[in-house]
């Protein structure tokens, strides 16, 4: 998929508008798609780790450890997967459209906005798991053939887009607020 | 004699009553992946942090390593860790003594 810019923008509304071409799309709706799978991993694989973190670093916080986790984690794999298939149901349809077709422009609601943002970020935080990202990391100084060299390449793409979703957004966010 | 057996008992009740009544603080943990601005943002979202002070929180993140960004109650900072989490931020809480 071609690098280019304003997947995002803003309208006279306020509201996020998405542009989106078939190839992207269909890029998109893989990474996501192995988002689902990968939620059904075991809940001690390091991905599942990442994604539900311990409440509690303490050792003798164990039992309240364990109480959170089955009060919060149902929750927010449940949440995890609403906002994935969500999401997915956009996606779809413009994957199947023709190549040549022009990108199609969604418009997304508040709420939208915060699926995209939560199921693109646990992406990107499930291949920073997997293939060991690192904020100095530059992929050029990795072998051709190293095989973390496809999934971080994934990931920088996902983050250019990631990116330019959370600036959007930002842009409602008041400069005032508690001190 | 009796007035000294006393005094280390009262003390160690009131040991206890202040470490049972610390306010509990939520931390959030510098990670590699979540991007600076999104920090920022997820801290004014849930906090209303202005945007200067959801950025020094962050920049402490990013530089320190960790950063307090609520205390309270254990009950309401257990639902900012999970509200946190909801979002992909490395958080966790522990009593602040």
């Amino acid at each position: 998929m071609a690098l280019r810019s304003q997947w995002f923008s803003r309208d006279r509304s306020g509201a996020v508008r998405l542009q989106l071409r078939a190839d992207e799309a269909a890029f998109l709706t893989q990474v996501i798609g192995e988002l689902r799978e990968a939620l059904a991993q075991p809940a001690d694989s390091p991905l599942m780790q990442r994604l539900f973190p311990r409440a509690y670093l303490d050792p003798t916080e164990d039992a309240a450890e364990r109480e959170y986790s089955i009060l919060v984690n149902a929750d927010l794999l449940r949440v995890r997967l609403d906002r994935t298939q969500a999401i997915l149901d956009v996606l779809e349809p413009i994957a199947l459209r023709p190549s040549t077709a022009k990108a199609v422009s969604v418009v997304l609601t508040g709420e939208q906005v915060g699926e995209w943002m939560g199921a693109v970020n646990d992406a990107r935080l499930a291949l920073g798991v997997v293939f060991d990202a690192d904020e100095d990391l530059d992929i050029d100084d990795l072998d051709p053939q190293d095989p973390r060299r496809y999934g971080l390449e994934v990931y920088d793409l996902l983050s250019y887009f990631f990116s330019e979703l959370v600036d959007v957004a930002a842009l409602s966010m008041p400069s005032e607020g508690l001190e | 004699m009796g007035e000294t057996i006393t005094r280390p008992e009262i003390d160690e009740q009131l040991d206890v009553a202040v470490d049972t009544d610390a306010p509990w603080i939520v931390l959030v943990w510098n990670d590699p992946v979540n991007l600076m601005t999104y920090v920022t943002y997820v801290l004014q979202k849930l906090f209303g942090y202005s945007r200067n002070k959801a950025e020094l929180l962050m920049l402490q993140v990013h530089q320190e390593g960790k950063a307090v960004v609520s205390s309270g109650a254990r009950a309401q900072a257990e639902g900012d860790v999970a509200k946190l989490h909801a979002h992909g931020l490395w958080a966790t809480l522990q009593q602040d003594r």
